[in-house]
């Protein structure tokens, strides 16, 4: 095992300077438009990545 | 005409078993063994340990799917692998030992001409006293079952919550060396959903205990993401999500024992914690199935086949290699098992040549390293990809044939996801793509394609959680058009 720097186990403090969404984000996230629309995007980003996951033929 | 047996009936077994009859002849057996006689979607179990889906939503009889499919299903477990066969032929053989009901103990030694190992994870609830639901006072969600006693056991709490008790929850991994980071992550956010539903939220304490060293690592040494124009990290957006939430951490601990009421631990600065709970749900490490090995005389190979921890060795590169010196390369392509060609292990049951997280110890030299994840999308890609192998050498006659898939060429992805509704729930899905980093390939990137690895929290992401639990257990019951559905 290489020696690598101590991580932070304060979760407490690295959690309360995270970033806080705002209520515009809040409300991105529940709205019916919006969220039809990055439904979408999820679903064309997931058949791409599945896409890229498959494999070739080897002859040894 | 030939005879594959597939030990296991998870994702990796079930999908190779499914495309095997699907590409071979009716002349050729495919034969599944597994000591259950249910099928279990796991990662829905997560909605069935908070209420909100039955155990009957998440599971089905494995019998009759293979019945119609013409696939021979055997309900037992495998207690003995002979890949060079015995005295009486030189054929690959699995000894078998029946739990179906009517023929429960019946032994039975199996021929093969070709073999996949999908034995999946044995869950190692004893590495850690007191932890799991059986004897211990912790509760899982690791099989359909054990999702219903948590289930149970959250109710009990939110009823006392509702009386004005306060109450703590603690939701996490039970021993340095788990995995499924994600699973315990989606768990902890359907609890605070449940707790928020109930109204009780704010008399509820829920601590995520978790043997990463940072939020967001997930078992897979964190992702980059980006977010508005920015490059940002999955620690960030872990931590963002917790903040909103109010869910408290404690990182990079190792689960020492558990007590009722009360978990110990030890964290990555050596620190020897207690910490209190009204209700805790905490995963246990895995094991391999860890078969035992004979060779025709009978002798036991076991040590040439597994690994220590009880996993198939594959093709991988297991020469032992600190972090930095890891590759992209070091990860099997083929899952064909050490020594013997006919042979393969997918899903949890082969042997990952390292972690992907970056392995930890506390002064005192206690291990606390995230395992690498392997279950869900690449396990059901290992069981495809060996399933075309197979299909291929049989029809040919080519032993050279070899598909490939590796997790430094796979993707994953994971959803965490909360609420059943239509309108009401929300989700945060991740993905990545590779899962084991290149960092040759995408430097700058943490190792992975920047534009395939990415978080999202909304709606739109629990609706995609939902179109896969239905889609995934369409296909799984081989119903019309199913093989169309990726893995």
């Amino acid at each position: 095992m290489i020696p690598t720097p101590p991580p932070n186990l304060d979760a407490d403090s690295l959690i309360r300077s995270a970033p806080l969404p705002t209520k515009r984000t809040l409300r991105r996230r529940a709205s019916l438009p919006t969220q039809l629309l990055r439904f979408l995007v999820l679903n064309i980003r997931m058949l791409r990545m599945v896409g890229k996951g498959h494999g070739d033929t080897h002859h040894h | 005409m030939s005879r594959i047996v597939v030990l296991g009936a998870g994702i990796s077994g079930h999908t190779a078993a499914l495309h095997l009859r699907r590409m071979l002849g009716k002349g050729h057996t495919v034969t599944v063994v597994s000591p259950n006689s249910d099928w279990n979607w796991i990662p829905s179990n997560i909605w069935v340990g908070v209420g909100q889906m039955e155990k009957k939503q998440v599971t089905f009889p494995l019998a009759p799917i293979y019945k119609r499919k013409g696939i021979e299903f055997k309900q037992a477990r495998a207690v003995a692998l002979r890949p060079e066969g015995d005295s009486e032929s030189n054929q690959g053989a699995v000894d078998i030992v029946s739990t179906a009901p009517e023929t429960d103990g019946l032994e039975e030694r199996l021929r093969y001409d070709y073999l996949i190992n999908a034995t999946g994870p044995k869950l190692n609830f004893p590495a850690t006293p007191g932890l799991g639901p059986d004897g211990g006072h912790s509760v899982s969600v690791c099989t359909a079952n054990h999702a219903v006693e948590a289930s149970e056991a959250l109710n009990a709490v939110i009823a006392k919550l509702r009386a004005g008790e306060r109450q703590r929850l603690v939701v996490g991994m039970g021993h340095g060396t788990c995995t499924c980071e994600g699973a315990a992550f989606e768990y902890t956010f359907n609890v605070d959903h449940a707790l928020r539903e109930a109204g009780v939220r704010d008399l509820a304490e829920v601590v995520y205990l978790t043997n990463e060293a940072a939020l967001g690592d997930f078992g897979v040494g964190g992702m980059v993401f980006s977010q508005q124009g920015f490059e940002t990290s999955s620690q960030t957006w872990t931590e963002s999500l917790f903040r909103e939430r109010g869910v408290r951490a404690v990182l990079g601990a190792h689960v020492q024992r558990v007590e009722e009421g009360r978990v110990h631990y030890e964290q990555l600065d050596g620190s020897e914690h207690d910490l209190d709970f009204d209700f805790a749900m905490l995963l246990p490490p895995f094991r391999g199935a860890g078969l035992p090995v004979y060779d025709a005389a009978g002798e036991d190979i076991t040590d040439q086949v597994n690994n220590p921890g009880g996993f198939m060795k594959v093709d991988a590169n297991y020469t032992p290699k600190t972090p930095d010196e890891w590759r992209a390369e070091d990860w099997p392509k083929t899952y064909q098992s050490v020594g013997y060609a006919n042979v393969f292990a997918v899903g949890i049951a082969f042997a990952p040549p390292h972690p992907i997280s970056i392995p930890r110890k506390t002064p005192s030299g206690t291990v606390i390293a995230p395992s690498p994840p392997r279950t869900g999308m690449p396990s059901g890609v290992m069981g495809r990809t060996v399933a075309m192998t197979i299909a291929e050498r049989i029809k040919s006659g080519d032993e050279s044939i070899a598909h490939t898939a590796s997790m430094a060429s796979m993707g994953a992805a994971c959803v965490a996801s909360t609420g059943p509704g239509l309108r009401t729930g929300t989700a945060a899905a991740m993905t990545m793509y590779p899962i084991v980093p290149d960092y040759e390939k995408y430097a700058d990137t943490g190792g992975r394609n920047i534009k395939d690895t990415f978080g999202e929290i909304g709606l739109g992401a629990h609706w995609l959680k939902l179109l896969l639990h239905y889609l995934f257990i369409y296909k799984a019951k081989a119903k019309l058009g199913w093989h169309l559905i990726p893995e």
